[in-house]
This record gives C-alpha cells, structure tokens and sequence, in this order.
C-alpha cells in the first residue's frame, strides 16, 4: 500500500492541480443540475457552494490522503528557513563561513592523519599480504630470504629504503630508492601506470615514480627503454608508477624509483609474504614461524634464532598505528584541538539563533495558538539549523578540497623525501556526515530546546525584560566558548614556545660551527674495502687542508638528519643480568667528539689502532654501570664484547626533544657492503664561518672523484628534520590558536551587542538619573569581564590537564604547566574581550536617554 | 435534513455505485442520493478524500473524460481489487445488520 503512495508523492504536484480542477467543476455540475430543475444560475451557484462546504477543508483532507505529512512539513519549514535566512545575509554570511572553517580544517586533518596512518599501500589485495619480522629483528638477511623464495610455498618478497648516485649532464645527485627483490611486482601486485615492474633475473632495470618522471624528466613519453646511470651502471626503464602511488613503507615515503637489489647481494631487507586467502592472521603466524625453524636449520645464526620473537603484521590498517605511536598521537592532539575549534564555531551559530529566536516569540506564540505542539516548534528549529549546517558542511568540504591540495604541494625540506598523496575518498564523506550531523544537532539542539518551554498567550505581550538568572544559556555558550579557545591557544602557545626554544636550545655540541660533507661513491670504482678506506683516509686529509676548517672526523650518522636505535639486551662486568638499553648508535671516526665540541668527561677518543671498543655518554653510564667508572669495563652487546674507553656529555642526537638519552659510539669502520658502503660522511668544525666553507669543500671533494654525489651543507641549515615537529605544531596550531580566537571573539561581540540592545531602557534611565560615562563603562565591561573570567577559570583548569600529553613534542625547558605560557593566554583572552565589548560599550555610552525611555 | 451515514458505509456505497460503471464525483453523490429514494446525502466535503483514499488503496482508478452536461470531469472506476472489496465489505455489512436485528427482535 505504501508503494502507490510513494508514486502519487512524485507527482503530486501535478495531483493538487488537477483536485482544484475537479472540486470546481463538480460545484459547477451540481449547480447545471439545479438550474436544469429551475432553480435561476446565482441561486444554484449558492446552493452548490452550500452543499459542498468549504473547498479548502475538502481539498486539504483529500490531499492528506497522498502526502507524508511530516514530509511535506519539513519541506516546507527548509523552505521557510531558507526564505528568513536570506533576509539576513550578514548572519548567514557569519554562520556559514565559521562552520565553514571548522568543518573545513576539521577534515583537512582528517584527511591527513588517514593519509599518513592508515592508508593502504598500492598492491594487490592487501588482505593476503603481510609483514614478517624473525629472531626479533626488523630485517631479514638476503640469504635466508634467498633461501624462503626457493622453497614452493608462500610468495616472498624483500624491500629496503636506500640511495643511488644518479649522474646527469655533468651533474651527480643523490636520489632515493627503493630496492627491492626482482619478484616484487610480480608478489605485491604493484599497479603500474607505464609500462611493466621487474622479471625475476633483472638486475639493471629501474621503475620510476611518478613524480620523478614529472619533476626531472620532463614525463618524457619515450621514457620506457632509455637508460639512467646509477650508481655508475645504466639502468633500463621498465615502467612508471601511477601518480597516486604508496609505498609499503607508508607515512608518506616517496623514493623516486624502485630498483632491483642484486643476487648474491649481502644486505638485509623487510620481508613480506603472500599467504592463501581466508587465514586467519594466527595460522599465517604458525606457517611463518614454521620457515623459521626451518631457516634455524639450514643456516642458523650465533646471535638469535630465526624462530624466536616472530613477528607478523598485515600491511593495511589500525595495526600500523602500534609503529607509529608517537605520530598518532600527535595526529590526535590535532584532531582534538580542530574539534574543539569546530565546537567553537557551532556554538557561535548556535548563540546566533538563540539570539535570532527570541525575536520570534510573536511568531512562535501565533504558531502555538494556531495549533503547534512542542514537536512540531522543534522541528521547525532543527529543520533551520540542519539548513545552515548543510551550507557549513558543503562550504566545509570545498575549504577542504583547497587546503588538501595546498597540503599535498608542501615540500617540507626534510632530508628523506615525504610527499602526501590526499584524495577525497569515501572515509572522508563518512566523517564529515557525521561531524555536519553532529554540528546540526549541537547548534540546534539549545534553541528547539528553549523553544519547547511553549509559548503562552502572555508572551504576545511585549515585556521583553528578563531578569533572570546571571547564567542564561547564550552566556553559558559564550563561557564555553572561551574555555575552549584558552584550551587551543595554551596548546598553540606551547607549541609556539617551543619551536622558539627548540631553535635556540644548545644541543650539546657545537651546532653553529659544523658543516657536514658526505659522498655517495660509485661503488664499481672501489670494489675492495681496501680502495675505500683508502678513499676515506684521503678525504679526510684533504679536508683538512681546505684553508678555514679547524677540524674533521668521519661519522656514520648525520646529526638530526638520520636516527638509529639499537635495543638489543646487553650485560656488563659490573652487571651480572642481562638489562635492556635502548641506544642511539653512531660510528665515528677519531677526533669526532673535539670536531663537534663535545665535551669528554673520562677516558679519551678513538684513535686510529685498537678494535673492539666503545665510547659512551654518560646517561648510558649511569644506566649500565651505576656510580663506578666504566673505563676499562667491558659491555656484552649479545655476544660481542666491546670495552669502554671513553664517556662524553650527553648531547642531542637526531630530535630536539633527546635528553639524557644513553648513547654508544664505535669506531668508524668502511662497512664491507650494504647500503651504506659507498657513503662517506664527515663532519667539519669550521674555524671560520661555515657558510664559507661550502664551495671550498665541495670542490675538493669533486676534485677527489668528480663522479661522486657531493652534498655539503652547514648543520644548521639541515634541521628540517629535526624541527619538523615544533614547526608542524606551532604553524598548525597557530593558525588554529587565532582562528579559534577570532571565533570567540566574535560571539563574545554578539552577545555583548544583544546585551546592550536587550538594557537600552535600563541604561537610559541610569543616564536619565545622572549615571557617570564611566559607570556605564563599567556596567557592560563589568558584564563582559565576569563572563571571561568565568570562561578563563574553566579553561585554564581544563587545559592543564588536558595539554599533559603533549609533553612528549616538547623540549625539555617548555613544560606543560608553565606559569608563562599560561599568563600569556590569559591576557591574550582578556585583551581580545576588551575589544569585544569595546564596541557596544560606545554604543552604550551614546544612548540618548529621550529615546531609550521610549525604546520598545 | 440530511440524515449521517452510518459510519464506514461510505466506502461501501461508493464501491456498490460503481459497480455498474465509472461515474464522475457529483454524479455519485446524485446516483446514491437517487438510489436510496432521496434519503442519503453523501456529505459533499467528505467525498473527495474517500475517493482518494480508495485510489491510495488501489480499488478505484481514475482518468478525466466529458461529463453528459460536456463538460471536463474525472470519472471513478473499479479494479478488480476493487470488486473482491466491495464483495467482503457487502458480506461484512450484512451480516452486521442481520446481527443487529436479532438482538433488536429477540433479546
């Protein structure tokens, strides 16, 4: 039965016509009858209309028969709605555009934490893919890799990220890559935009990405089959990947080519099976640990075993946040401070039609007379604020689209290439329905339920005086207004603070004076360890010679460019049980701790003779060795036996944010192969201005081996890195702090003019009485500062315990409950308030007490 | 005088007036008033909405034709689903009055 009646909704227009049509013409055939008896025409006509009744009673009743009334309601209230809101196109302007901007940078996060956290790889069919992990290592050894593909059983494939020296023109660069094992493509399932992936067997062929093809080859269309030089070989292009291209790596790792790693190779890669579908992950984990054993017995290792500790993650979805930890929070931290944003927006427009509804009181109180309960007044109120959240949503979602894109086009100078890729998607539909659902109820939801009080007769009289209690519900908005924006603009203060510090903090070392200089080496030219130490020895000393440097020492790591944490258990002799130190691990050559300023506080630094020994800081001291001098004591990492011979100062390694965190140093050694076999890296202490030193040096180094990738660059100016974070958060939560601000300030404003407006007639018999200017002043600042100050108290308490996680992003000056930062806002708020109320405070004084006496 | 229906015959009497042939709203009125020796008034302003709720229902269809006074009506007629209802109704109703009067006789 329901569905004939779903047709005649569609045509009902067409219906209401035609039932005019018919109700007229029957009048018209019962008169003809009655004339046809002798009546005369005028007589019949009135007769007729008699006996029928009233025609709009007829037809309303007829109509109800093919309408769903509560439909036919709301299209009429959105209509209504639409209609006043027109008529006031400052408000909607006001409305629209702060729900606007809070859906807008709402999703814009959205989009960007789904993006670097969860979104999946570009393979085929990511449910029968997974990671897996052996002997408690992140890393499997090509061997026993070799080992997996040959026996017939799961599909396996390696991955690593690494660095190719790509040469040009006259020009070498070094450019990231991907190496992969030859079968991957064909494993993983890579879609691929031109051309093909690798064959099992190819060792020269490259595939590029997307926007490597773009940027640096102009997407030249005949690229398949051309040759690059990397590494000093040609490389054959066998395809291009398509723009929209993830890697297994995630958070946004964007190597400009997949290249084959060689058979027979000594490297370790990230292994990742294809397993039968339909597995659940705990079988796929007992086939995997299976192929450890096996592995345990065909080629056992001395320091663990491949069964042990076996790890097996799939390679899409929430379990990657378990990696990423300190990322997701942050990602969190955002996403709560751009709700409370959007909080703050829709309280503002929910203010806006609380003051808007109680200018229709007349209206509401004819409706109620002529017959409109409380459900129905409430749904005419929601039916208005889901209109004006459905402009903030669809304003919303274009903001989106434009800082999407503006997102994806930010290069941020980091040292690895990251790049995000956002694209609307149906994740993000999902979420900003359900933000724009939430909007229209929280800014509906206070005034439909004001409106249900009803509406009697005696609110038709005008008295519009409300002596109520001090806590309305707009002031109550406005309070909560202000305690969310203090909560945003702590958060965006101490982000700000931070980056302030963390520019300015001392490191530990001398961060001013050191350049670095690193090459990537042709590896066919020095095929023997020898050739390359031979190499090493001879940069070294030709650096040193480069007029303005005061010092210099090879190093494996880049301070705040490149991190490494090793975890391993270890014992010392001092120490009979085994404990666990997390370290940052670096080899250095000698003289690194003098070049970077470094103070030594026991022992001395390597020198050029010895094997087997270490230098530590002394926050590993203290963890390992307690109060007694580690000198000449011996450390047991697995089954290593290394001796310490030196402590230095703890200093900053790879983040800003390090402190007191244990480190281990050994001795710089050419590593025999893997991908760090071709790269030197020295560390410079100028004597001179370090900026200085960059051509000199680049050009001894290219003197030394013009095929080499040469990157000099002063340490200070590669802290992209390192101050990623601080600048990410306060840009962020900057733009957000004012944002925030500015809203708040706003609704403060409105409630402050309406407050004037509602007291005119009181202000004018004050003024009329003799009232100062200035007690006047005070009556409407008095009523703004109680308001803040009641705002300021619940945010300042709120934000203190809620801004504790974030002290995990901050440097170790900038605490979380720092009276400064505190006081800052504070007054930030309060400045802000004054010039709310500035506005209708001079409106207030200018009342003229003649008119306001009569002011209705 | 126009004396009430008694309630929920409407549908009835309209479905029976149809029977014979699809007719146009007055014309209704006037067969039923004539049919039953002048005695029954359809109430004019409560024909429309029955005619359209049986429409809703599927037992009467509708289409626009010429009146016998040429002019432009819409003309009323029965389905198939309508003719079953109007049989169940007819039997539903008499055997209510049947009901009705041996209480009347005989209690």
């Amino acid at each position: 039965m329901k569905l004939p009646k779903l047709r005649f909704f569609r045509h009902r227009s067409a219906f209401d016509e035609s039932l005019d049509e018919e109700l007229r013409l029957h009048l018209e055939e019962h008169a003809e009858d009655l004339v046809r008896q002798g009546i005369p025409r005028e007589e019949a006509l009135r007769r007729a209309r008699v006996a029928f009744g009233s025609p709009a009673r007829a037809a309303e009743d007829t109509r109800r028969e093919w309408q769903f009334p509560w439909l036919e309601d709301l299209l009429n209230d959105l209509r209504y709605a639409a209609r006043a809101l027109r008529r006031e196109p400052l408000f909607l302007a006001v409305a629209v555009l702060s729900l606007a901007l809070g859906i807008g940078c709402n999703t814009a996060i959205f989009s960007l934490a789904m993006e670097a956290l969860v979104s999946a790889p570009s393979v085929h069919d990511a449910s029968t893919l997974v990671r897996a992990r052996f002997g408690g290592n992140s890393h499997l050894n090509l061997r026993p890799l070799t080992y997996l593909q040959n026996l017939n059983g799961m599909p396996v494939a390696g991955t690593r990220e690494g660095e190719v020296n790509w040469r040009h023109g006259d020009e070498a660069q070094r450019v990231f890559v991907m190496r992969v094992t030859p079968n991957f493509f064909d494993v993983i399932g890579v879609p691929v935009q031109l051309g093909r992936g690798f064959h099992p067997g190819e060792t020269r062929s490259v595939v590029l990405s997307h926007r490597f093809w773009q940027a640096k080859l102009h997407a030249d269309p005949a690229i398949l089959g051309r040759a690059l030089l990397l590494d000093g070989q040609p490389y054959t292009v066998t395809g291009v990947l398509p723009a929209d291209h993830r890697t297994l790596s995630g958070m946004g790792f964007a190597p400009a080519f997949y290249v084959p790693v060689p058979a027979g190779a000594n490297v370790n890669l990230q292994l990742f099976l294809r397993h039968p579908a339909g597995l659940a992950l705990s079988a796929v984990r007992e086939r995997i640990v299976h192929l450890g054993r096996q592995l345990d017995q065909v080629m056992p290792e001395k320091d663990f075993k491949f069964a042990d500790e076996v790890r097996v993650n799939p390679v899409a979805g929430l379990h990657l946040l378990n990696d990423l930890q300190s990322v997701a929070v942050f990602f969190a931290v955002l996403l709560a401070v751009v709700s409370l944003l959007l909080g703050i927006a829709c309280l503002n427009v929910s203010g806006l039609l609380l003051a808007r509804a109680s200018t229709r009181v007349q209206e509401f109180a004819i409706r109620t007379s002529l017959g409109a309960g409380r459900g129905r007044l409430i749904r005419l109120l929601l039916a208005e604020s889901s209109l004006l959240a459905g402009a903030g949503v669809v304003a919303g979602l274009l903001l989106n689209l434009l800082l999407t894109r503006l997102i994806s086009q930010i290069d941020l100078g980091l040292p690895v290439p990251i790049a995000f890729n956002l694209q609307p998607d149906w994740r993000l539909l999902a979420y900003t329905s359900l933000i724009g659902l939430g909007s229209a109820l929280l800014i509906g939801v206070l005034p439909a339920w004001r409106a249900s009080h009803g509406y009697a007769a005696e609110a038709l009289k005008q008295d519009q005086r409300q002596t109520g209690s001090r806590l309305t519900l707009r002031r109550l908005l406005v309070i909560a207004q202000v305690a969310a924006s203090i909560i945003v603009l702590t958060t965006a203060a101490l982000f700000a603070r931070n980056l302030f510090a963390s520019v300015h903090l001392h490191p530990g070392f001398d961060l001013d004076r050191i350049v670095y200089v690193s090459l990537r080496l042709v590896p066919e030219t020095y095929p023997t360890v020898e050739s390359r130490q031979a190499i090493t020895e001879r940069a070294r000393q030709l650096i040193a010679t480069v007029p303005g440097v005061a010092s210099t020492a090879a190093a494996s790591m880049i301070p705040f460019n490149d991190d490494a944490t090793h975890g391993g258990t270890l014992r010392t002799t001092l120490l009979k049980d085994k404990i666990r130190v997390p370290h940052y691990y670096s080899r250095v050559g000698p003289g690194y701790f003098r070049t970077l300023g470094i103070p030594l506080l026991a022992g001395r630094e390597f020198t050029t003779q010895g094997a087997n020994e270490v230098i530590v800081n002394e926050s590993f001291a203290r963890r390992a060795f307690g109060p007694h001098s580690p000198i000449g004591e011996s450390i047991f990492f697995d089954d290593r036996e290394r001796t310490v011979v030196g402590v230095v100062r703890d200093s900053k390694y790879a983040w800003m944010n390090d402190h007191q965190r244990p480190a281990v140093f050994e001795r710089y050694e050419m590593s025999a192969s893997g991908n760090r076999a071709s790269m030197l890296v020295f560390m410079v202490r100028a004597g001179v201005d370090p900026d200085s030193l960059v051509r000199p040096l680049r050009q001894a180094m290219l003197s030394l081996d013009a095929s080499a990738a040469v990157e000099v660059k002063p340490l200070a100016r590669a802290m992209g890195l390192a101050l990623l974070p601080s600048r990410v958060g306060a840009g962020l939560l900057g733009i957000m702090g004012v944002l925030g601000l500015l809203l708040t300030t706003i609704g403060l404003y409105g409630l402050m003019a309406y407050s004037v407006t509602r007291r005119i007639r009181e202000i004018g018999l004050r003024v009329a009485l003799g009232a100062a200017p200035g007690r006047i002043r005070r009556l409407i600042f008095g009523e703004g500062a109680w308001l803040i100050g009641a705002g300021l108290t619940v945010g300042l308490i709120a934000a203190l315990f809620l801004t504790r996680p974030l002290a995990e992003f901050l440097v170790e000056t900038i605490s979380t409950t720092d009276p400064l930062t505190y006081t800052l806002v504070s007054l930030v708020m309060l400045a802000a308030g004054l010039l709310a109320c500035a506005v209708p405070a001079r409106r207030a004084l200018r009342i003229d007490p003649m008119v306001a006496l009569r002011y209705e | 005088m126009s004396p009430e229906l008694l309630p929920g015959t409407l549908y009835l009497l309209i479905l029976r007036t149809l029977a014979t042939g699809p007719l146009h709203g007055y014309a209704i009125v006037k067969r039923i008033k004539e049919a039953s020796g002048d005695f029954l008034l359809v109430e004019e302003g409560s024909l429309y909405p029955a005619l359209n709720r049986m429409l809703v229902k599927g037992w009467l269809q509708a289409e626009w034709g010429v009146s016998e006074s040429n002019r432009k009506a819409r003309f009323y007629q029965l389905t198939p689903e309508g003719r079953r209802q109007l049989q169940q109704e007819d039997r539903d109703f008499r055997r209510m009055v049947r009901a009705i009067e041996l209480v009347l006789d005989h209690a």
